[in-house]
């Protein structure tokens, strides 16, 4: 058998669909990068996957072009009935109409229109006809219906030969040209019709130049060969009003160029397979251009969106460092909560542990007179509160922040736009955050306990309590400092020295630097996570960190490996 | 699309403004001018409207009575066979070539030519042809190149004369007529901002006489579901070619149309567009449009809320023993005896006092104690809900309406403020107590006669019976003198104490109150500023939008 396609294609194509749906997957973040990787689906699902397979799947001949330009009147000249209806209401036709041989409809379904809903495709079947092509009158490309231009271009992708029509009115609109450049890039043979011509021949003779300039301009004029090395075919220029006495169809002489194109590749299989590997080596070329430009739209894209992570990164870093701080200085601890905190410290029976001779033995007495309980409670609620009301002040700040500068962002301001929440610390923020605060204070109960075993502290702390030790913990952690002396009697440093005096009696000098500094490391990481999880928020609306320069880097390899294909035998 | 701003425009013709301020189309400019100050408040983009504004007062400030009508359309529809039509003669080249008209033509009434050259210029048309009063109105038609071809530049030029020009037919034919380039890119978004305009289907020699009703019955239908204002926009069926092809479009433009009243109804339907689209990003017309942001309960609720964390921040209850405390100092002082006087000055001296019985340096010193981190996030919370409900344009400044930083300053200054007015505290002081001070020198005095009593009695020892020694009942008189004296020298002490203590209390409580109240006026003075400042803008706009809505249709 003749013409084949290489076999490392067949091997590939299951990698490149995998690609395609990856980067759909990976929301494009413009129009025209969605364009392009929907094209690569199309072309990979429509062609190549059926090229790969097989030379002899049925060739799709496919006529486009603009609204009104007279497709289906052409199409019906060819199919010899009136198979596509005409009018004059614009769009006239919008689904796609096939001309085919009962026995290729199903490899059609299967194949090249595999992408395509049923719904959008209306078969006519001819059994007179000889199988191994298919006719397809698309909808229009240029009217409102943009469902139309859908469609339009995925049949593109799925075409063997484009018979691409126009009109004298039409030939310079930009829209066409557009779908022509595509056409170019995918190197899919073509036919060019130029319809409702005038009668006057100068008129005539001096559009077809225009036109064939157009052509020329935009590089189509290999695709209009018949063959390699064939020079371009002429346009086919179809005068206004060279109707049959149907109407809804030409002349048949009109149109002669391309019945004859089709008659010729319907009677011969050579043929068909010649202009099959030729349509094939063009959509590999396509491919490769096609996975480098997705390649490079994916990378653009993972650099904004590295830039936009960055926002929400610093945003809730300098919020983060901001609660820190103010942990750091105990600056948001409350003066009512340290001096019941002072009071208690201060009160006889505590300052036994930490004073020498009378004061010791005035404490033993007053410890059986006058029992005092520690505000164990309201310190620890206070402090918590607090906590919370300045961690969330600054989770908002950064929320604000971030999502400011993200709905500047064209790419990520729909995003903002729509999640009013991401404007706002998150519902659970309080919850989350007084969980981990809890247990943060659990965790340091648990160590003084476990340091407490290997000492006699628990037998001399038991009067006070692991509750009150861990309370006792908590403020050092804010307040502790170096060089307090005590002579400044401000609550807050008043407090501080007497809780350092009681901490340090209790556990040591040593080691109660060393609870200090755990506990404090350990609040550090509370925060920490709490600010990661409300930027989670916004990260949870990016592609994860590697996902794009990955699927960058793949695709570009598999553009390499496309290339180093050898082309298809015809 | 993009509205070209022309930078020149942004210059009003000064000539033209004290004309304007009285007509209504004076009154629509100048609230679209209010209109766009107040969306930069609420940082919403004022471009559109400014443009239009800046445009219409160009506009108005150019001489001549004609209106220019600009023949748009895409390349081949006929826009250079109609107007050589309606001249008769060869006023644009038609040709087969697409696309044909390069540069835009003009084709002006002779009478007029002079006058209307600032405004040709301005519209940047160096191509003019001129004709002789022919009925059809006072009336310059701009044959404009296309806007659907491979020239890319055509399309540019069109859309930057859009905005300027006075009138628009848009010009289609049976091919073309149901274009996403005609339907999506500019009928959608031009029509409502223009005034006088009308479609013309061309080309009509080339259809069935019931074809043509057909196709206009379905492009009527298509611009009727764009849903869009300005649809009601009338269809007419032309030709070039066959006679009486342009009749109707004659009838059109000689028909009720007065150059000032175009050119009126022109600006007017842009400025109207642009606050169309303003209101609408500003959620103008939603629910809860009139209202402010907060509501009042939510309002009050942060503020008292913010008032309480300032409240502790500065520590009011640390505050009030620093009252008692100096009030319990100052009776010390004065209310006591040597002894006292003694502790007193060894309080003092020891830097004791200033530290716990010194209100106002207490109170001056209230940055050192807390942070106003509570505070500010109450009063931030509080715009948590309308930022939820806000339209998302409005959301970056209202979420910015509170900056933890400004709201810090302001809230400082305001406690500060309240410090100040607050004034000097001084504790309270009574005439009782320099009575009780010398009641309490006399009992010193008698404890000190007493123990001198007592220590000659035991010291001297006088004979037995030399002397005779009081006694009452079993115990000896300097015994009980002295006890006596320590007695009364206690229960004044005590005295002094209570008393001071009561005083400091009540002056404490009269204290408290008074900053509490301070403070809340101050919160509630800056909390919500920026805020209020929001409000402020959203009512100048809605009610700047109200005034365009109603001058601009009274100016059409």
């Amino acid at each position: 058998m003749i013409g084949t396609a290489p076999v490392e294609l067949r091997a590939l194509v299951e990698r490149l669909d995998d690609l395609a749906a990856r980067r759909l997957a990976s929301r494009p973040r413009t129009q025209e990068g969605l364009t392009r990787a929907r094209q690569l689906a199309d072309l990979l699902r429509g062609h190549i996957r059926v090229r790969a397979a097989s030379l002899d799947a049925p060739l799709v001949v496919l006529l486009v072009g603009p609204t009104g330009a007279g497709k289906s009147t052409i199409f019906n000249t060819i199919a010899g009935r009136s198979a596509s209806p005409t009018g004059v209401l614009r769009p006239t036709t919008r689904v796609a109409i096939v001309l085919v041989h009962p026995d290729d409809r199903q490899a059609l379904v299967d194949g090249a229109f595999a992408g395509i809903p049923p719904s959008q495709l209306r078969f006519v079947e001819d059994a007179a006809l000889e199988s191994g092509l298919a006719v397809v009158d698309a909808p229009d490309i240029d009217s409102l219906e943009h469902a139309n231009r859908a469609l339009a271009d995925r049949l593109v992708e799925a075409a063997d030969l484009c018979c691409f029509i126009t009109t004298a009115t039409r030939y310079a609109d930009r829209v066409p040209w557009a779908v022509l450049s595509r056409v170019e890039e995918r190197g899919l043979p073509l036919l060019v019709i130029v319809n409702r011509m005038p009668s006057d021949l100068a008129d005539r003779a001096e559009i077809l130049a225009d036109v064939r300039r157009l052509l020329a301009g935009a590089d189509l004029s290999d695709q209009l060969s018949a063959g390699p090395d064939a020079p371009p075919r002429d346009l086919i220029a179809v005068r206004e009003g060279d109707l049959a006495s149907a109407g809804d169809r030409l002349l048949p002489e009109t149109v002669r160029p391309l019945r004859d194109e089709i008659a010729r590749l319907r009677s011969a299989r050579d043929a068909r397979h010649e202009l099959a590997s030729r349509a094939l080596a063009g959509s590999l070329l396509a491919l490769g251009e096609g996975l480098d430009r997705i390649a490079d739209d994916v990378e653009h894209e993972a650099i904004d969106v590295e830039a936009l992570r960055r926002t929400a990164a610093r945003s809730y870093e300098s919020g983060l460092t901001a609660v820190l701080d103010e942990v750091r200085h105990g600056r948001f601890l409350r003066e009512e909560a340290l001096r019941h905190w002072q009071s208690y410290v201060g009160a006889d029976q505590i300052t036994r542990f930490f004073s020498q001779g009378i004061g010791r033995i005035r404490g033993a007495v007053a410890a059986l007179v006058r029992p005092v309980t520690a505000p164990v409670t309201e310190v620890r609620a206070a402090t918590t509160d607090d906590l919370i009301d300045v961690a969330r002040l600054q989770a908002a700040e950064a929320a604000r922040r971030t999502a400011t500068a993200w709905a500047a962002e064209p790419s990520a301001a729909p995003t903002v736009a729509e999640e009013s929440d991401l404007w706002l610390p998150s519902a659970g923020f309080d919850d989350r955050l007084r969980a981990g605060l809890d247990a943060w204070i659990d965790g340091i109960a648990a160590d003084i306990q476990a340091r407490g075993e290997s000492k006699r502290l628990l037998a001399r702390g038991a009067s006070v309590g692991v509750n009150v030790l861990g309370t006792g913990v908590m403020l050092g952690t804010f307040l502790h400092t170096g060089g307090l002396t005590g002579v400044e009697v401000g609550v807050a440093a008043g407090t501080a020295f007497l809780n350092q005096k009681l901490l340090s009696a209790l556990f040591g000098e040593a080691a109660m630097v060393e609870l200090i500094a755990d506990a404090r490391r350990r609040l550090a990481d509370v925060l920490t996570e709490a600010f990661e999880a409300e930027r989670a928020r916004f990260d949870a609306h990016l592609p994860s960190s590697g996902e794009l320069p990955d699927l960058a880097e793949e695709l570009r390899a598999a553009a390499r490996e496309v290339r180093a294909l050898p082309t298809p035998a015809g | 699309m993009t509205t070209t701003v022309d930078q020149s425009a942004a210059r009003p013709a000064t000539t033209a403004e004290p004309v304007l301020r009285a007509d209504p189309l004076g009154r629509c400019l100048a609230a679209a001018l209010d209109a766009a100050d107040a969306a930069d408040v609420l940082r919403l983009d004022s471009q559109p409207l400014r443009a239009a504004h800046a445009t219409g007062l160009r506009r108005v400030g150019f001489p001549g009575d004609a209106y220019v009508l600009a023949l748009v359309g895409g390349t081949g529809v006929g826009k250079s066979s109609l107007l050589n039509a309606l001249a008769g003669g060869v006023v644009s080249a038609a040709s087969v070539r697409r696309p044909t008209t390069s540069e835009p033509i003009a084709w002006v009434p002779h009478a007029e030519h002079e006058a209307l050259e600032p405004l040709l210029d301005w519209l940047g048309v160096d191509e003019t042809r001129e004709y002789d009063a022919s009925g059809l109105g006072p009336l310059a038609i701009l044959d404009l190149p296309d806007m659907d071809s491979v020239a890319t530049s055509h399309r540019d030029r069109v859309e930057t004369l859009l905005p300027l020009v006075d009138a628009v037919a848009w010009v289609t034919d049976p091919e073309k007529y149901a274009d996403a380039v005609l339907h999506d890119d500019f009928l959608r978004s031009w029509l409502p901002r223009l005034g006088r305009q009308i479609v013309l289907l061309n080309k009509a020699d080339r259809l069935a006489p019931g074809d043509a009703r057909r196709i206009r019955r379905d492009l009527e239908a298509d611009l009727a579901s764009g849903a869009i204002r300005g649809s009601d926009v009338a269809v007419l069926v032309t030709s070039a070619i066959s006679s009486g092809g342009t009749d109707d479009l004659q009838a059109w433009l000689s028909s009720g149309a007065e150059s000032k009243r175009v050119v009126r109804e022109r600006i007017a339907a842009s400025i109207a567009a642009a606050a169309r689209d303003l209101a609408w990003t500003a959620g103008e017309g939603r629910a809860g449009a009139g209202k402010p942001f907060l509501d009042a309960a939510t309002r009050e609720a942060a503020t008292r809320a913010a008032s309480e964390a300032v409240l502790r921040a500065v520590d009011v209850a640390g505050l009030e023993r620093q009252v008692v405390a100096a009030t319990q100092a100052a009776a010390r002082a004065r209310g006591t005896g040597p002894l006292g006087r003694v502790t007193s000055f060894v309080y003092r001296a020891s830097g004791r006092e200033t530290a716990v019985a010194d209100p106002n340096r207490y109170l001056l010193r209230w940055r050192e104690r807390a942070s106003l981190g509570p505070a500010i996030e109450a009063i931030r919370e509080a715009i948590s809900g309308p930022i939820r409900h806000a339209p998302p344009a409005i959301r970056p400044a209202l979420a910015g309406s509170i900056d933890p930083v400004e709201v810090r300053r302001g809230l400082e200054r305001g406690v500060d403020r309240a410090i100040r007015d607050i004034g000097h505290l001084e504790p309270p002081t009574s005439r009782v107590w320099p009575l009780l001070g010398l009641l309490q020198t006399v009992a010193s005095a008698g404890i000190a006669l007493s123990a001198a009593w007592v220590v000659v009695w035991l010291i001297v020892r006088p004979e037995t019976g030399s002397i005779v020694l009081p006694v009452l009942g079993p115990v000896p008189s300097p015994f009980a003198a002295l006890v006596a004296s320590l007695l009364v020298g206690y229960v004044l002490a005590r005295l002094v104490g209570v008393h001071a203590r009561r005083l400091g209390s009540r002056a404490a409580a009269r204290v408290r109150d008074r900053i509490t109240v301070a403070v809340e006026r101050e919160v509630r003075g800056t909390a919500f500023d920026r805020l209020d400042e929001l409000d402020a803008a959203r009512t100048r706009l809605a009610s700047a939008l109200d005034q365009i809505d109603r001058w601009c249709a009274a100016a059409r």
